[in-house]
C-alpha cells in the first residue's frame, strides 16, 4: 500500500467504477503487476463513440477493450477468445459456443451466458447489421447453461465464425455498466485494457487487472490523436511516441517511412498487408462494356513503377484480387510489365482509331476517374500516374476529386467511370469483398462496385460463398479466373503493413488484422 | 489613335516601370504559359522523382518526376486566371448590384445593403468556405464559391461611388434637363464607379491569389493533375525534412505574386488621388487591411 | 450616449437572428442525401428502406421554415444536433475544441499587439531607425505572404533545422508558441505599420512641434499625447485582424495539428457535413457581430467626435 499514491488510486477507482473495490483489490493488484511504463501509440482520428454496437468508433480502441466470442489467427484459423471450444452442426445452422469460465468485465459483473445474450440481442438479426450473414441469417438464440450459449441460423452462412472475430457489433460489453433501459453508456469490457478516458485529445487506458489471459507488460496505454501525418512523424522522431501505423490507426504513408527509417533510434518493420488496390470499372457504361477497352486500360499501367516510386517501395505490384495473406486468395499470377504497344493494338483491333484521344463512331475514348482522399488515402497521386499513363494509349482520362458527401451520392448511383477501390482485408475476404464488390444482388452503397455481371458472374460468387470448406478454393479461384478472363477488375498493387518504433519497445508484434490495435506480444524496453 | 497612345504612354509613365514590367510578367504567365514551361507540366517521369536541381530539371522535379519550374509556371497560369474569371465575374455581378442598389434606392437598397452588410462583416474566405461546403468540390464550384464570396465588396464600393455621384450638382441638372436613364448610368455613374473599383481590384487580385492557394493548400480548390501554387506546396509538405525547396519555391511564387498585386495597387491608387494625404492613405489601408488577411 | 449602445445592441441581435437564418439555408443548398450519410454511420451497408425510415426521422422532407423553427429552438437550448461524420454532438465537440482555438487567438492576438505596438512605438521615438525599416519589410512581406508559407518556414527552422520547439498538437505553453506567431506575424506587421503611421501622423501636429521647441522630450509627447490619439484607430484596427484570425486559424490549426474549431470547420467542409458546418458558421457570425458591436462600443468611448454626437 506504500507505494500507492493519490493518482492510481484515482485512477484504479475510476476504472473500477466505485471506490470501496479498488481500495479492496489494489493489494492483489499489484502483486500480478508484470511490470509498469506507459506505451504511447497515436491515432489519426478520436476514438470517438465506443459504442460496440454502432459504427462510429475506432475500432482500433475498441478492440483493447472489447473482446470477441472467437479471434482470427494467422492465415484466416479461428482460434478460441471468450468462447473456449464450439461446434458447428452438420447442416451449417446451429452453433454452440462453451463461454470461457471464471471471466469478468472490468467492473467486475461476471461474462456468462445471460451477459453474452444480452449483448447479442442488441444487433443480432437488426437491419442495420444485415450486411453480415450471421445477422442476416439468424433466427434464434438460447442459453443452453451458465456458460454455453447457442445460435440458430435460417440459411447456412460458411462466414459466421470469421465474421463472430471482428469487432463492431461483435464484441461484448458489461450488461452492469448499462443503463436502465440496457443502453449503452460507457466503455467497458473484458478485455486487457480498461479506459480511463477518451475524447478529441485521446484516449487513456490502464491495464485490466481482471484480465482472463496474459496481462499486458506495461501498466499504461497513452494513444494521443494526431490528426496530421507530418506532426505524427515528428513527434515521434522527439521521443514522444513510442510506436506508430497502421491501416486505421494511424497510417503512414510511405514517404513518411522512408523519413521515420533514417531517424536514428526508430525501426520501421513491414508485413504483407491484406488488401489491394483495384481500379474498377463501371460495368453500365457503354466504353467499359468492351472488355478489350478494360484490358487496354490494365496493359497501360506500370505497376512495378507505382509501387517503387508513388509507394516508395512499400507494396507488391499485382494483378491478383487478394494478396496471398488471406485465405482462399487463389493462384499467384505473373504481374505484366509495362505494354503500351499492346494496349495500342487492343484498342485498335476493337475499333477504338485515331490519333490523340481515340473514337470509334464518333465516340471519344472518355472516362471519368472518381477519387476520394477520405476512401482510398493516397489515392490524388496514384490517380495522377494512372490519368497520364493511360493517356499515352490514347485514353482521355479526366480525374474529379470528391468530398465524402459527394462519393456517397455518386458511388451508390455508379455516377463514375472508374474509380479506386481498396478490399477489405482480413478478416473479411475473400468472402466480404466478393459480395459487396462483385455480386450484383447486394446492396453495397458507398462501398460501390467494381464489377458486376448478373448472367455469368452471380452463380461463380453464389456457389463461392455457398461452399464447404472443401470445395471452397476451387469455387473462389473460378470466381477469380472469370474476373482475369474477362478483364473485369486492374488490381494494382497490395500494400504493405507499416508499423515503425522506438527502441523502447523490445518486441513488436503485428496484429493479426488491420483493424486492430498491436498489443500481445508488445514487451517495452 | 495618336491621342490615346499617348493618353497610354503618360499613363505607363506614371505608373512607373516596374509596374509595367510585373503587369507584363502577370500577361505572359497568364496567357503563354504553355509556351514557357521548358516540360509539359503534367508530364511523368516516375524513376527520376524528387530529383534536386539540375542542368535538366532547373528547379528539380516533384513526387512524380514532374519538371517544377514547368509546374511553378503552369501554376502561376492557374492562379492568374483563376483570380482573373473571380474578378471579372465579381466586379460585373458587384456592379450591377451596386449599381441597381445606388440608383433605385429605397427598400430594394435597404435589402440588398442588409445582404451585403452582413456578408462583409464575415471574412471572405468563411464565406467561400461555406459555399465550397454547398457546392463541393471542383474547380468551378471554386470560382463560383469565390466569386460569391467576393461580389458584396464590389457592391458596396459601387453602390458608395453611385450614390455619391448621383446627388452631385451636375448629375442632378443632367437628370433635369432630361437625360435618359440609361445616358445617365453608362456614361457618368458607372465611369465613376469603375475608377474606384478598378484600384482595389488591383490589390484584391493579390487577396484573391491567396485565397486561392489557400484552398488548394486545404484541398478544396482545383482539380488533379493541374498544377497550382497552394497544391504544391501541400503536395510538397511530407518531404519538407528532405527537400525544403519544394515547399518553399511555391510559396516564394506566391509571396513575389502578391506582392505584385499589392504594388500595382499602391500605384493605381496614387495615380488616383495624385496628392493622397497620409490621412487618406491610411483609410485606404485600413480598408485593404480588412482584406489583407486572407490566407 | 445610452440611445447609441442600446441601437448597437438591437442592431447586433437583428444581426445575429439574420446569421442564424443565413446558417440554417445551408440545408436547404445540401445536394448530397443526407439520410443516406447518417443511415452509413449506423451500419456499414445501407439498403433505400432505412434511407427512407432515416428521412422521416429527421424530418428531412417537412416544410422549411419549420425545420428551421426546430432547429432554431433547439439551437437555443444548445443542441446543435449530431455530425454526420462522426455521429458525436456538435455542441460537444465545439467545447472539446474551443480551448485550443481560443488559446490561438488570444495568443496570436496578444502576440500582434505586443509587436505591433511596440515596433510602432520603438520606431516613432526614433524616426528613420532600423525599427523604422523593420517596420516597413515587414509590413510589405506580410501583407503578402501566405501564411501556411510563413508557418512552414518556422516549422522548417524551430522544428526542423534546430529542433526547439514542438511543431504539432496543442499541449503545453511551448507547443503554443509557433502557432501563435505563426498567426500573430503577419497582423503584427500590419498593425505596426498603421500605429506607426498614425504615430507619425500625430508627431507632425503643430502642438507636437510646439511642445519639443519648448524642449519636452520626444519620448514624454508620445507618451502623453500622441498614443492616446493614435489609439483609437490602432485598436479599431487590431480588432478588425483579431477577427480575422478565425480566418487564419483555418490553415494555422491544420498544419500544426491543432484540434481547434477552425479545423473542425475546414473538415466539415471537405466532407459536406452540413450540420457541422452550420453549427460552426454561427458560432463564427456570433462571434465576428460580438467583436464588431465591442469595437463599436470602444469607439464610442474612445472617439471625442463619437461621443459628443451620442450625447446629443
Amino acid at each position: 500500500m506504500a507505494s500507492f499514491n493519490r493518482r492510481d488510486f484515482l485512477l484504479h477507482a475510476l476504472a473500477a467504477g466505485t471506490v470501496a473495490p479498488a481500495i479492496f483489490s489494489s493489494t492483489s493488484v499489484f502483486a500480478q503487476s508484470a511490470g509498469t511504463g506507459t506505451l504511447r501509440v497515436p491515432t489519426a482520428r478520436e476514438a470517438n463513440d465506443l459504442n460496440p454496437w454502432k459504427y462510429s468508433g475506432l475500432w482500433v480502441v475498441s478492440s483493447l477493450i472489447y473482446d470477441p466470442l472467437v479471434s482470427y489467427g494467422p492465415g484466416g484459423k479461428i482460434v478460441p477468445a471468450l468462447a473456449e471450444s464450439w461446434t458447428v452442426s452438420d447442416d451449417g445452422l446451429d452453433y454452440v459456443f462453451n463461454l470461457r469460465k471464471g471471466v469478468v468485465f472490468s467492473d467486475g459483473a461476471p461474462f456468462d451466458a445471460d451477459a453474452a445474450l444480452w449483448n447479442l440481442k442488441h444487433w443480432i438479426g437488426q437491419s442495420d447489421h444485415s450486411w453480415l450473414s450471421v445477422s442476416a441469417n439468424f433466427e434464434a438464440m438460447r442459453k443452453i447453461d451458465d456458460t454455453t450459449i447457442g445460435i440458430k441460423l435460417k440459411a447456412a452462412a460458411p462466414p459466421a465464425l470469421i465474421e463472430l472475430t471482428t469487432i463492431n457489433p461483435m464484441r461484448f460489453l458489461s450488461p452492469a455498466s448499462a443503463d436502465a433501459a440496457g443502453n449503452y453508456v460507457k466503455p467497458v469490457g473484458t478485455g486487457r485494457w480498461v479506459v480511463v478516458n477518451s475524447n478529441a485529445n485521446g484516449s487513456e487506458l490502464v491495464r485490466n487487472d481482471k484480465y482472463w489471459g496474459d496481462k499486458p507488460d506495461h501498466d499504461r496505454l497513452s494513444i494521443p490523436v494526431i490528426p496530421e501525418g507530418r506532426s505524427r512523424v515528428a513527434a515521434m522522431r522527439a521521443g514522444e511516441l513510442d510506436m506508430m501505423g497502421g491501416s486505421f490507426a494511424a497510417k503512414i504513408s510511405p514517404q513518411e517511412a522512408e523519413t521515420l527509417k533514417a531517424a536514428p533510434g526508430i525501426t520501421v518493420v513491414t508485413d504483407m498487408g491484406t488488401d489491394t488496390i483495384v481500379l474498377g470499372f463501371n460495368p453500365t457504361r457503354e466504353i467499359l462494356k468492351d472488355p478489350a477497352v478494360r484490358e487496354a486500360a490494365g496493359l497501360c499501367l506500370d505497376r512495378a513503377a507505382i509501387a517503387k516510386v508513388v509507394m516508395a517501395g512499400y507494396a507488391d505490384p499485382t494483378v491478383n484480387l487478394f494478396p496471398p495473406s488471406v485465405p482462399y486468395a487463389g493462384r499467384r499470377e505473373p504481374v505484366p510489365g509495362r505494354n503500351v504497344e499492346a494496349a495500342k493494338q487492343a484498342l485498335e483491333a476493337a475499333g477504338w482509331t485515331g490519333d490523340g484521344t481515340r473514337q470509334k463512331n464518333g465516340v471519344p475514348l472518355a472516362l471519368e476517374l472518381v477519387i476520394s482522399e477520405d476512401a482510398v488515402p493516397g489515392s490524388r497521386a496514384l490517380s495522377e500516374v494512372i490519368q497520364s499513363q493511360l493517356n499515352e494509349a490514347g485514353f482521355q482520362v479526366s480525374i474529379r476529386q470528391v468530398d465524402h458527401v459527394t462519393r456517397h451520392d455518386d458511388i451508390p448511383n455508379m455516377k463514375y467511370d472508374m474509380s479506386l477501390f481498396i478490399t477489405n482485408g482480413a478478416p473479411y475476404d475473400p468472402h466480404g469483398s466478393i459480395t459487396i464488390f462483385f455480386l450484383s444482388t447486394f446492396t453495397s452503397g458507398t462501398d460501390g462496385k467494381m464489377f458486376v455481371d448478373a448472367k455469368n458472374l452471380d452463380p461463380l460468387i453464389l456457389k463461392a460463398l455457398a461452399a464447404d470448406e472443401a470445395d471452397r478454393a476451387a469455387a473462389y479461384q473460378a470466381v477469380l479466373d472469370w474476373l482475369r478472363d474477362n478483364h473485369a477488375i486492374c488490381p494494382i498493387y497490395h500494400a504493405k503493413r507499416i508499423w515503425a518504433h522506438t527502441e523502447r519497445v523490445a518486441t513488436f508484434v503485428f496484429p493479426t488484422t488491420e483493424y486492430e490495435m498491436p498489443d500481445k506480444g508488445i514487451v517495452l524496453a | 489613335m495618336g491621342a490615346w497612345l499617348t493618353t497610354t504612354s503618360t499613363f505607363a509613365r506614371r505608373l512607373g516601370w516596374l509596374a509595367i514590367l510585373i503587369i507584363a510578367t502577370y500577361l505572359m504567365l497568364a496567357l503563354f504559359a504553355p509556351y514557357l514551361t521548358p516540360y509539359p507540366p503534367n508530364a511523368q517521369d516516375l524513376m527520376s522523382a524528387n530529383q534536386s536541381f539540375s542542368a535538366q530539371h532547373l528547379l528539380g522535379t516533384d513526387h512524380l518526376g514532374r519538371d517544377t519550374l514547368s509546374r511553378l509556371i503552369a501554376g502561376g497560369q492557374t492562379t492568374l486566371v483563376a483570380v482573373a474569371v473571380v474578378v471579372v465575374l465579381a466586379m460585373f455581378i458587384g456592379v450591377v448590384i451596386g449599381t441597381i442598389s445606388g440608383y433605385v434606392g429605397g427598400w430594394i437598397d435597404e435589402i440588398i445593403m442588409r445582404i451585403t452588410d452582413f456578408m462583409l462583416s464575415i471574412p471572405s474566405l468563411i464565406v467561400a468556405l461555406a459555399m465550397i461546403g454547398i457546392f463541393g468540390l471542383g474547380y468551378w464550384n471554386m470560382v463560383a464559391a469565390l466569386t460569391i464570396a467576393w461580389i458584396p465588396s464590389y457592391a458596396r464600393i459601387t453602390r458608395g461611388v453611385v450614390v455619391a455621384t448621383v446627388h452631385q450638382p451636375h448629375i442632378e441638372s443632367l437628370w433635369v434637363l432630361g437625360a435618359s436613364r440609361t445616358r445617365l448610368i453608362a456614361f457618368h455613374l458607372l465611369p465613376a464607379a469603375l475608377r474606384s473599383i478598378l484600384v482595389y481590384a488591383s490589390v484584391d487580385a493579390g487577396v484573391l491569389a491567396l485565397a486561392v492557394a489557400t484552398l488548394s493548400f486545404l484541398g478544396l480548390g482545383i482539380q488533379p493533375p493541374m498544377s497550382e501554387w497552394g497544391e504544391m506546396f501541400v503536395d510538397a509538405m511530407p518531404y519538407l525534412d528532405v527537400s525544403p525547396r519544394q515547399v518553399v519555391l511555391p510559396g516564394l511564387a506566391l509571396t513575389f505574386t502578391v506582392a505584385g498585386f499589392n504594388y500595382l495597387g499602391e500605384r493605381l491608387a496614387s495615380l488616383d488621388a495624385p496628392r493622397a494625404i497620409s490621412g487618406r492613405a491610411l483609410r485606404t489601408r485600413l480598408a485593404n487591411a480588412r482584406k489583407l488577411l486572407v490566407s | 450616449m445610452s440611445r447609441i449602445v442600446l441601437r448597437r445592441f438591437l442592431s447586433a441581435l437583428v444581426l445575429m437572428v439574420f446569421a442564424s437564418i443565413a446558417c440554417f439555408s445551408i440545408v436547404t443548398a445540401f445536394p448530397g442525401n443526407v439520410a443516406r450519410v447518417i443511415a452509413e454511420m449506423r451500419s456499414s451497408t445501407v439498403s433505400d428502406e432505412i434511407v427512407r425510415q432515416i428521412e422521416v426521422e429527421y424530418g428531412l422532407n417537412d416544410p422549411l421554415p419549420l425545420r428551421y423553427l426546430h432547429w432554431a429552438g433547439r439551437a437555443l437550448s444548445g443542441d446543435l444536433g449530431e455530425s454526420l461524420r462522426t455521429g458525436q454532438p456538435v455542441a460537444e465537440a465545439l467545447i472539446e475544441r474551443a480551448p485550443p482555438t481560443v488559446t490561438l487567438i488570444i495568443g496570436g492576438g496578444l502576440f500582434a499587439l505586443v509587436m505591433g505596438a511596440g515596433l510602432a512605438f520603438l520606431g516613432a521615438l526614433v524616426p528613420g531607425s532600423i525599427f523604422d525599416r523593420i517596420i516597413h519589410v515587414l509590413s510589405l512581406v506580410g501583407a503578402s505572404a501566405p501564411k501556411f508559407f510563413v508557418a512552414a518556414l518556422l516549422i522548417y527552422t524551430f522544428g526542423v533545422a534546430f529542433r526547439l520547439l514542438p511543431t504539432y498538437g496543442f499541449g503545453g505553453p511551448l507547443s503554443w508558441i509557433l502557432p501563435c506567431i505563426s498567426i500573430g506575424i503577419i497582423p503584427g506587421s500590419i498593425l505596426s505599420r498603421v500605429a506607426r503611421v498614425a504615430l507619425a501622423e500625430e508627431m507632425s501636429r503643430q502642438y507636437v512641434v510646439t511642445a519639443i521647441s519648448k524642449g519636452l522630450s520626444r519620448r514624454r509627447i508620445l507618451m502623453h499625447d500622441a498614443v492616446p490619439n493614435a489609439l483609437p484607430v490602432t485598436i479599431n484596427a487590431f480588432a478588425m485582424h483579431f477577427a480575422f484570425m478565425v480566418q487564419a486559424a483555418l490553415v494555422i490549426e491544420p498544419i500544426f495539428a491543432w484540434p481547434g474549431i477552425a479545423a473542425y470547420f475546414v473538415e466539415a467542409v471537405r466532407f459536406r457535413d452540413y450540420q457541422v458546418l452550420q453549427s460552426c458558421l454561427l458560432v463564427f457570425c456570433i462571434f465576428f457581430i460580438l467583436v464588431n458591436l465591442s469595437v463599436d462600443l470602444i469607439s464610442v468611448t474612445l472617439d471625442p467626435k463619437q461621443r459628443q454626437k451620442g450625447l446629443a
